[in-house]
């Protein structure tokens, strides 16, 4: 037959087909159980031959031919077959579960959503349900444990608030920079979130996806090289019926270890080492220099002023107390969090809603410190007509923080024997600005009471921040033709913040403040009364607006193409306001004055002379532009085999006008193939780009009003860089995903490899050039330059242990990574001193967080003091010398202070409605320096002690015991407290991190059917919550928390209880 | 359906090209990210840039002065506390002072160089209205006074004393002279006699261009850079031209504070705290942060045996200190009434240069001027009697005398020290004790030459000072 003929009679057939039997089909396809949408199932005309798939709100649109059949197919959820002529024109495909499959992984990447199965980036998925599991003080400290891949730097953790919400630095897959930020990009309903996390109620955040791949981050261009964080907040669906949500939690936290710093001495010890400085004149008796208590009690006694029997009486009450008994009464509590949420979301034939509010109230652990957020949340989409659907949102987030707590850390000149209250009960007076004595002597001076009182105090003086952010968005999508999708959407987020400090007349604040400036006269420069104050008054707004045109299209139900291109741009800007002060602030009628002589320096008591503090004198303003634009797409095969590639070009304001000429896109492309329907390959490779806020693309100066001129000045803040860029890193990703026995074990395995180059970095100068290294404000002089790279791995595993009546899984997570530096260029001198700091400097072919120090040779057994030797192997004695002569080079690598190993198992196990979950995680591979006591420590000006004063080396046989040096005598040249520096960075405080500890432990309860229906609820679950409850094995021998390792104390165990009904 | 493609096209391509639009996408990103940051374009910005009081006026370059002359000495207790090991050591002259440190004296110099060079550079290169001039020339001579200046007090540390009679030898090592803003340049050590000749020209340059008016202290002007000519001649041993620069300075400025006036039993930390901004003595105002080691109200001494030289009926001695706990006095006489040791130049200052010119000149009756003039206002009305030797060289001794007792902590006793150990008569020998050993600097000693900061030597590949 004619071939040409047939392919014309066809033609007719098929156009007389649709000439009069098709009609338009149009649906969603939802889960069965949540009534979610599920986006991206397959709508298959399975005699036409012909397949569409879902958008994002699950909605597809078809023209079958009334005898055909529809195959509608979802990864995880069972099949199923409609035949059209059974749909209404406006069908709900209700797809179920399959049991024993894993639910198929939506992947968002701020752009698109996608499952994951067509993906070929790095992603890793964190549904609403398990962060839900986790109770943790924060939202990003929920993703800890189960996020592979993603890791808290909690190494230079020194406050004292683990617990308070304290996360530290967040790392996915190890480090891309060395001096620009860390931080990953947080990605929140599709826009940049550049405000505080805690601002996010936790409760309302549908998923969160990690992006760590080139494929999966490059989208988001020059600031994605850390890595990029999306979080997607929940939404209503169409057709869906009202369900109400409301949960309820408390946290109980315990008292913190205040036993478990090592920076403290027992009383009696303490002492000696007082009665020892005393009696070496170590104390200078000055008004304004503040003298511990035994010390002052000593002075006393040597000029006759007390009695023996009061001395003694008084030598033997210090002796007996320890303030941190006092301390956890009079300063610490119990934490206590509450939680409530309330969300109501579903859907009519032309609209969607999701509303929802939060309310959290904590006290912390310090008494005086609390702090609570009250967030609402209201989406809204509209379908205006066929084609076009508009999208509204609001979101409001309001904190107030209370810091009136007072830690006993910020009680740095109380000795452990010190009292907080006095036997009576009352508040007690303790040494804090000056000397007590004088402190003491000042009523009779004429002064008012100049004692501090730190429970007195704490009810007299508040500090609050308050924070609030205001989101407003929009969107338009609009549908000319079958798989084009133009959307335009705009975000607007105006944030707020102030600070305001209230100090009532009678508190040690207002006091000090008058008596210090009260001259010799008796006049008071500073009025007496309240003083009330905003030290900082901030806001910012960010304006975002994208247009971005997608299509997708399936050709012979074999061939899916989906491409996006489009455009963002986006500014933000950050005012910060000079704050006020009031003095003789009436609480009353809210009135003061401001009117005092702020430029004229006073003699101020007890020596020196000052200006009245003030305020800034000018106004901040912060202005980051971004312009963006970016496309990218995927090609499938048969569900087979997928290619993909993005393109992006970044310019800003903080790059250099040449970097913005030169216009450098970045990119990425990707392959993914189905080997087995057990196995799946992804390959990618690509760059993306870190940007430095902190680096100025001018000379630049800044203004100030200088305060002996009261005139403006100028001073020199950036030496400039017009060619300054973002930093670049290129990844590549090979991985695997598996799906064995049904899916009772699945996971995947990844190898990455991270190059970054042109990172920025600090050319240090000649000093001569006048770019010098002490002066304030710095110069700064930052070139891109360095280079770094990092690999490593990541192996996720999931398995269903049992599953039936009793239902048994286990997650497990693991990543490796390991950094070397490829590059480093640096000016400076290289010495042992300069790789020995926090901050050392990178050594090309070495890790960046390489840990050096001293080699050990142990301690004199004569003596007691370090071992020192010269290169030539003899015995060395002058410490000085010895740090001068010791070549950077002979320093041993004593190991990476970040742990390359890192892990969880997570274990879950499910009976009739119960289910116990725990987590155990582990770090490894790592070290640490741990804090010691060191030689000259308490005779040098600061007397700082350390609890390994009690296990120095104290006689000879001591240094096959101890690593603690003796201490030097007093009178002892100065310059032999060099072997501070020289223990301080040995081998011999090189301490391992290896640790495994119990995160939490869950147990939650879901109540049957029948007894929920009763009270009308859907379903009710209850459960109870354990977090840190400790380490349970870890490699030093000191007892110290490698996560905590600087911190004063761990974070606390919580225990949580918590509610939730659905109705 | 053909028809709401292209429709869709053409939508997309208008807003695409709303984004594109060149001219309109760099006006976006031409902002600048700092509001308080700008780039130093206008007269107005360098103006400003010279009015930065804590570069380009405060802390003078004089702390390692201060810590190796024998104004001031430290407890044990003092010594062994101190924070900066450098200090430590500098007080005691060590062989290795710096302990591998930054080096404030040589960090703070340069970067006040840098500033000057940034002006001088900016100015070159900015075109100007005649309204202008006036402020041009105050930007420019302001620039090269505080470049002259800063390369004197550098050629005091890291310099040989300038022979005061002779030449000095052409090998004698100078200080790197930055005369561009260029950080990227590489330093290299001019000789001494070229270091003082550029001190020289920088100061008669601003002084041709400054002018005689001065609205504000901390501001140079033509008197001040003559002043300061006329300590730099000093320095040199060329007392005609000290004198003619004294002179003419003198010749605006003369007033002095009468002591008598001074109501000294007032208490207060500086008694001259009420003539903030207006001392009728200063002429130009500089100040030094002083040495940690020497912290005025917990480490400082003053050698008793300096302050038991002051005569009964001399003013200076309850004006100037205050007696403090342990031993130890209060330093109240700073014309910078901020708890900051004035080191600009003033009054009292340019009467001892004209008195010791005019004495080394041989001119002994004219000496006598402006010796008793000064000694009028600071000894009691009731015990003044007026000088009235006619030996040249008593005179001269006296007025080395009276440096000592009249410009205490001003950053002039070290070199004092350096050029007057060069005549016998004069030599010190400075001796430390310290814990029980004893330390000292003999005159003509390298040590009155502090070492180059090893950071400059090693990326810049400059000669070391002999110690």
């Amino acid at each position: 037959m004619n071939t040409r003929l047939l392919f014309l009679l066809l033609l007719v057939a098929g156009a007389q087909h649709r000439a009069y039997c098709q009609r338009e089909l149009r649906g969603q396809v939802l889960d069965a159980h949540t009534d979610l949408p599920l986006a991206g199932a397959s709508i298959t005309l399975v005699a036409a031959r012909q397949t569409v798939t879902t958008g994002t709100d699950g909605r597809f649109r078809l023209a079958p031919a009334p005898t055909d059949t529809v195959l509608v197919t979802y990864v995880g959820y069972a099949p199923q077959r409609l035949p059209v002529a059974a749909l209404p024109g406006e069908a709900t495909v209700r797809l179920v579960p399959k049991d024993g499959m894993l639910t198929e992984v939506l992947v968002n990447t701020g752009y698109q959503t996608l499952p994951k199965e067509r993906a070929t980036g790095s992603f890793t998925h964190i549904d609403g349900k398990l962060l839900d599991e986790v109770v943790a003080p924060t939202l990003l400290e929920k993703l800890e444990g189960i996020t592979n891949g993603l890791q808290f730097d909690r190494r230079n953790m020194l406050s004292e608030a683990p617990a308070d919400g304290a996360t530290g630095r967040i790392r996915i897959r190890g480090v891309s920079t060395m001096q620009s930020s860390e931080e990953a990009l947080v990605i929140l309903d599709n826009f940049p979130y550049e405000g505080d996390l805690d601002a996010i109620n936790p409760n309302d955040v549908a998923s969160i996806t990690v992006l760590r791949d080139a494929a999966a981050a490059s989208i988001w261009g020059a600031r994605a090289g850390n890595g990029v964080i999306v979080i997607t907040t929940k939404r209503g669906a169409r057709q869906a019926a009202p369900q109400l949500t409301m949960t309820s939690n408390l946290t109980i936290g315990d008292r913190p270890d205040l036993y478990a710093d090592r920076s403290r001495l027992p009383s009696a010890t303490l002492m000696e080492i007082e009665a020892d400085l005393f009696a070496n004149r170590r104390y200078q008796e000055f008004d304004q220099t503040p003298i511990p208590a035994y010390a002052e009690l000593l002075i006393k006694k040597r000029d006759g002023l007390i009695s023996e029997a009061d001395f003694e009486a008084a030598k033997a009450r210090f002796a007996q107390s320890d303030i941190r008994e006092e301390a956890l009464r009079h300063l610490y509590r119990p934490s206590a969090s509450q939680q409530y949420a309330a969300q109501v979301l579903g859907g009519g034939t032309n609209q969607t809603y999701y509303l929802s509010a939060g309310y959290d109230r904590n006290a912390r652990i310090t008494i005086g410190d609390r702090d609570d957020r009250l967030t609402l949340l209201a989406r809204h989409t509209f379908q205006a007509g066929r084609k076009l659907e508009i999208g509204t949102g609001i979101r409001y987030a309001g904190q107030t923080i209370h810091h009136d707590g007072i830690p006993l850390q910020a009680l740095t000149r109380l000795s452990t024997y010190n009292a907080l209250t006095e036997p009576d009960g009352a508040p007690a007076a303790v040494v804090y600005d000056y000397r007590l004595a004088y402190q003491q002597r000042a009523e009779g001076l004429g002064l008012l009471d100049w004692q501090y009182r730190p429970l007195e105090e704490r009810d007299l003086v508040s500090f609050a921040e308050r924070r609030g952010d205001l989101q407003l968005d929009g969107s338009a999508v609009y549908k000319p033709i079958a798989g084009l999708d133009i959307t335009a959407s705009y975000q607007y987020v105006q944030g707020a913040y102030d600070q305001n400090r209230f100090a009532d007349a009678a508190s040690y604040r207002a006091r000090n403040l008058v008596n210090r400036f009260t001259q010799a006269d008796g006049t008071r420069i500073v009025p007496e009364g309240a003083i009330r104050e905003t030290p900082l008054v901030s806001e910012s707004r960010a304006h975002s607006g994208r247009i971005v045109a997608s299509y997708a299209r399936n050709w012979a139900a074999r061939w899916e193409l989906s491409a996006l291109g489009g455009a963002e741009i986006r500014q933000h800007r950050e005012t910060g306001h000079p704050g006020f002060t009031l003095y003789g602030f009436n609480p009353d009628t809210y009135t003061g004055t401001n009117v005092l002589d702020y430029a004229t320096p006073y003699n101020t008591r007890p020596v020196g002379t000052a200006r009245i503090p003030s305020h800034f004198n000018s106004i901040g303003e912060r202005t980051t532009r971004f312009l963006s634009y970016f496309g990218n797409a995927a090609l499938a095969f048969d569900r087979r085999f997928t290619v993909s590639a993005s393109l992006r070009w970044d310019a800003s304001n903080l790059f250099g006008v040449k970097t913005n000429q030169k216009g450098v896109p970045l990119w990425s492309v990707g392959g993914a193939w189905q080997a087995t329907d057990a196995f799946r390959f992804r390959a990618t490779y690509g760059r993306s780009g870190n940007v430095n806020h902190g680096v100025s693309v001018y000379p630049t100066i800044g203004y100030g009003t200088g305060s002996y001129t009261q005139a403006p000045y100028a001073y020199l803040t950036s030496a400039g860089n017009p060619s300054l860029r973002w930093e670049t890193v290129s990844t590549a990703n090979l991985g695997m995903d598996f799906s064995l026995l049904a899916g009772r074990i699945a996971g995947s395995v990844e190898y990455f490899s991270k190059f970054a180059s042109d990172l920025i970095g600090e050319d240090r100068l000649d000093p001569a050039s006048g770019i010098v290294s002490i002066s304030v404000p710095q110069v700064t002089n930052l070139v891109n330059y360095a280079s770094l790279r990092t690999e490593g791995a990541d192996i996720q595993l999931n398995t269903r242990n049992l599953s039936g009546k009793l239902g048994w899984q286990t997650g497990w997570l693991f990543s490796y990574t390991r950094n070397r530096v490829k590059r480093f260029n640096t000016a400076q001198v290289l010495n042992a001193e300069s790789l020995l700091t926090a901050n050392g400097i990178p050594q090309p072919g070495r890790p960046l967080d390489a840990l050096y120090a001293f080699p050990w040779n142990g301690l004199d057994p004569e003596t007691g003091r370090t071992l020192i030797y010269h290169a030539d192997g003899s015995r060395a004695t002058d410490y000085r010398q010895w740090l001068r002569d010791f070549p950077h080079t002979a320093l041993v690598e004593a190991g990476v202070t970040a742990p390359p190993f890192a892990g969880s198992m997570r274990n879950t196990l499910d009976y009739a409605g119960l289910q116990l979950s725990a987590t155990v995680t582990f770090k490894a591979g790592h070290v640490f320096r741990r804090t010691s006591m060191l030689p000259g420590g308490i005779s040098s000006f600061i007397h700082t002690y350390h609890s390994d004063y009690l296990i120095r080396w104290q006689q000879p046989g001591d240094e096959r015991r101890t690593v603690v040096p003796s201490m030097l005598p007093y009178g002892a040249p100065a310059t032999a407290n060099q072997e501070d520096r020289v223990f301080r960075a040995s081998e011999a405080l090189v301490t391992k991190g290896d640790h495994i500890r119990l995160q939490d432990v869950r147990l939650g309860y879901t109540l049957p059917r029948a007894v929920s229906s009763r009270i009308g609820a859907r379903s009710i679950q209850a459960y109870g919550y354990l977090r840190n409850p400790g380490l349970l094995w870890r490699a030093n021998d000191q007892g110290i928390d490698p996560d905590f390792a600087s911190a004063s104390y761990p974070a606390p165990l919580t225990t949580s209880f918590g509610l939730q009904i659905e109705f | 359906m053909k028809r709401i493609v292209k429709k869709t096209l053409r939508l997309a391509c208008a807003i695409t090209a709303s984004f594109t639009v060149t001219s309109c996408a760099e006006e976006f990103l031409a902002l600048k990210q700092d509001r308080n940051a700008a780039v130093p374009s206008t007269l107005a910005d360098f103006q400003a840039f010279l009015d930065n009081v804590s570069v380009m006026n405060h802390p003078s370059v004089t702390r390692l002065g201060y810590l190796g002359a024998d104004e001031c000495y430290v407890s044990d207790a003092s010594w062994a506390n101190a924070i900066y090991e450098y200090e430590r050591q500098a007080y005691l002259w060590a062989d290795d002072v710096y302990v591998g440190g930054a080096v404030p004296d040589w960090e703070f110099g340069y970067k006040r160089i840098l500033h000057a060079n940034i002006v001088l550079d900016g100015l070159a290169s900015l075109e100007v209205t005649p309204v202008e001039r006036d402020a041009y020339r105050l930007a420019r001579g302001s620039a090269l006074f505080f470049r002259g200046l800063t390369f004197f007090e550098l050629a005091q540390l890291f310099c040989a004393p300038y022979p005061v009679s002779g030449e000095p030898s052409p090998t004698a090592l100078g200080i790197p002279l930055r005369l561009e803003a260029d950080v990227t340049a590489k330093a290299s050590r001019a000789t001494l006699q070229e270091t003082y000749d550029r001190i020289i020209a920088d100061l008669r340059e601003a002084a041709a261009v400054l002018s005689t008016e001065r609205k504000i202290d901390i501001r140079p002007s033509k008197p001040a850079a003559h002043a300061l000519l006329a300590r730099v001649y000093l320095q040199m041993g060329r007392y005609a031209d000290a004198l003619r620069y004294a002179d003419s300075t003198l010749s605006v400025y003369s007033d002095l504070v009468d002591f008598n006036t001074i109501d000294t039993l007032r208490i207060t930390d500086n008694l001259f705290d009420g003539l903030r901004l207006r001392h009728p003595e200063v002429i130009y105002m500089g100040s030094a942060l002083s040495p940690h080691l020497m912290g005025p109200y917990s480490n400082l001494r003053i050698d008793t045996n300096f302050r038991k030289g002051y005569a009964e009926d001399d003013l200076r001695r309850t004006v100037y200190f205050k007696d403090y706990v342990q031993g130890m006095q209060l330093f109240r006489g700073s014309y910078r009434p901020e708890g900051n040791w004035f080191t600009g130049l003033a009054v009292n200052e340019l009467l001892l240069i004209k008195a010791e010119s005019h004495a080394r000149l041989g001119e002994a009756v004219k000496a006598l001027q402006p010796l008793n003039r000064l000694l009028a206002n600071r000894m009691a009305v009731s015990a003044f009697v007026p000088l009235a030797s006619a030996d040249a060289e008593a005179i001269i001794a006296r007025v080395v005398a009276e440096r000592r007792k009249e410009l205490v902590l001003r950053g002039l006793r070290w070199n004092d020290l350096r050029r007057l150990n060069q005549e016998p008569r004069f030599a010190t020998t400075l001796v430390r004790v310290i814990d029980g050993t004893r330390y000292e600097l003999p005159p003509g000693s390298p040590r009155y030459t502090w070492p180059i900061p090893e950071e400059t030597v090693r990326q810049s590949g400059v000669p070391q000072n002999e110690r």
